[in-house]
């Protein structure tokens, strides 16, 4: 079982890499089906409102990998929206085969905005979360 | 040099063992969890049998004396360094005079810390780990104490491509989990191989042996884990002569009840032995706490022997790649 679980996982994981929205596979008796849930693709639009005010600071991609959200040892996601994080804090993680590299707060304050959803292919300096710096 | 400045008992210098003094009863020790520290000495570029430090009890405090770097591997125990967390299986840069704090981990039973260079304690039969049972290798013979200095060995230093240093693959996620019919996804699946003894035990023995959960009792530690489950029994129970055992031998003692030796297991045992745990999933029960469910998965040589492939490849790869995350600084 938890053999056919890291499989489905895997598979979730390059459905949502390459933007597939659904995806249904059925053979004899085994059926599986997977719909991306629609809030995720509604974010982009708030996003991109939230990206303009000038109070907030984007949490950038240090390089070209897949977006990690929770390290694999981990309960939880590394960071959730409204999380005060310090400067220099590790924030989430960007995987290349088997090295993750970290992603850090370029400053002390709170996460407001995750911009990419986990599993997401993502370039060098791209905005990963928007942040409110803390009053200096 | 480290400054251990807080420590519980049973934490130890450990590197990947001491081989070839069995026949004169000097078990090998070394790290239980074998893989953590050769993938964590495989990150840092160090030798992957340099030494590092096993943490078996929490909380710790660690002070460093010199610029270096560290990876820390096993269990994740909420490590942070100067209040910054720092992720599970991770290699970062440290600087002298900075604090390294570990906490319980929440899951798996250890943590592995290994530094540039390697824990620089004298080599004894051929090893820095600890034997703890008779007293020699590590520091000193014994367990860490509160003001204890490790020295470090030289090594060029590293340059890391960001300055928060990168993360290793865990071999939770990296290796593929083990199968087995009956197991729920919170059983630990071990592959086993038969042992000398295992056709005297009767059908139902073997049968429950392969099928029924187990679980690590209380009394386990890093001589052996005792297991607790159905009853197993043997069609003829005579008394065997002892022989020479080796670590992931599955004993059986008398009262049925299992017990898997370890890394400061017995050289010799006179039980008989069921089964041994393939090399390769060791790390597996090493991580494996008290209270914990095991289920057994009788494999071939053959796949014992792919196993152990699978996990050299994979040290393989962290080395390789974690060669773009650090390069040495030319003198």
């Amino acid at each position: 079982m938890s053999a056919e679980l890291h499989t489905i996982a895997t598979l979730i994981d390059l459905l949502r890499a390459h933007n597939i929205t659904q995806f249904e596979f059925v053979s004899g008796s085994t059926q599986f089906k997977w719909t991306q849930n629609p809030a995720d693709q509604a974010d982009s639009a708030s996003t991109e409102r939230l990206a303009d005010d000038p109070r907030l600071t984007e949490v950038l991609s240090p390089g070209v990998g897949m977006f990690v959200a929770r390290h694999p040892l981990m309960p939880r996601e590394m960071t959730a929206i409204g999380d005060s994080r310090q400067r220099g804090e590790c924030v989430a993680l960007i995987k290349i085969g088997m090295i993750y590299r970290p992603v850090l707060a370029p400053c002390a304050g709170k996460i407001v905005k995750r911009t990419c959803r986990p599993g997401d292919l993502v370039d060098y300096n791209r905005p990963l979360f928007l942040m409110q710096p803390n009053a200096a | 040099m480290i400054e251990v400045s807080q420590t519980p008992p049973l934490n130890t210098v450990q590197d990947l063992g001491r081989f070839g003094y069995r026949r004169y009863g000097i078990g090998s020790a070394g790290a239980m969890d074998r893989l953590a520290l050769a993938v964590g000495n495989c990150a840092l570029g160090n030798a992957s049998g340099a030494a590092g430090i096993e943490f078996q009890l929490f909380p710790v405090m660690l002070k460093f004396r010199v610029d270096t770097a560290i990876a820390i591997t096993g269990a994740d125990c909420a490590a942070t360094l100067d209040s910054l967390p720092v992720p599970p299986f991770w290699v970062t840069p440290v600087a002298a005079g900075q604090t390294l704090r570990l906490e319980a981990p929440k899951t798996g039973a250890r943590t592995y810390l290994c530094i540039a260079g390697g824990i620089d304690v004298p080599e004894i039969l051929g090893s820095r780990s600890t034997q703890m049972r008779d007293g020699f290798g590590g520091l000193s013979g014994r367990q860490l104490q509160p003001g204890d200095i490790l020295p470090t060995g030289s090594r060029p230093a590293l340059r890391f491509r960001d300055s928060f240093g990168f993360g290793i693959e865990p071999p939770d996620s990296a290796l593929p989990p083990n199968a087995h019919d009956w197991a729920t996804d919170s059983d630990i699946v071990l592959r086993v191989i038969a042992a000398a003894e295992h056709d005297q035990f009767d059908s139902a023995s073997i049968k429950a042996f392969r099928t029924t959960a187990w679980t690590i009792t209380p009394q386990s530690n890093r001589m052996g884990y005792r297991l607790a489950g159905t009853s197993l029994k043997r069609s003829d129970p005579t008394e065997m002569r002892s022989q020479a055992i080796v670590q992931g031998v599955v004993q059986v003692p008398p009262s049925g009840q299992p017990i898997v030796q370890l890394a400061d297991g017995n050289s010799a045992g006179g039980y008989p032995k069921l089964a041994y745990v393939i090399q390769a999933d060791l790390w597996r029960l090493a991580q494996a706490s008290p209270g914990r469910t095991l289920r057994f998965a009788l494999v071939s040589l053959d796949d014992a022997r792919r196993a152990r492939a699978e996990q050299a490849a994979y040290l393989k790869d962290v080395s390789r790649m974690s060669g773009y995350c650090r390069s040495q600084v030319q003198a």
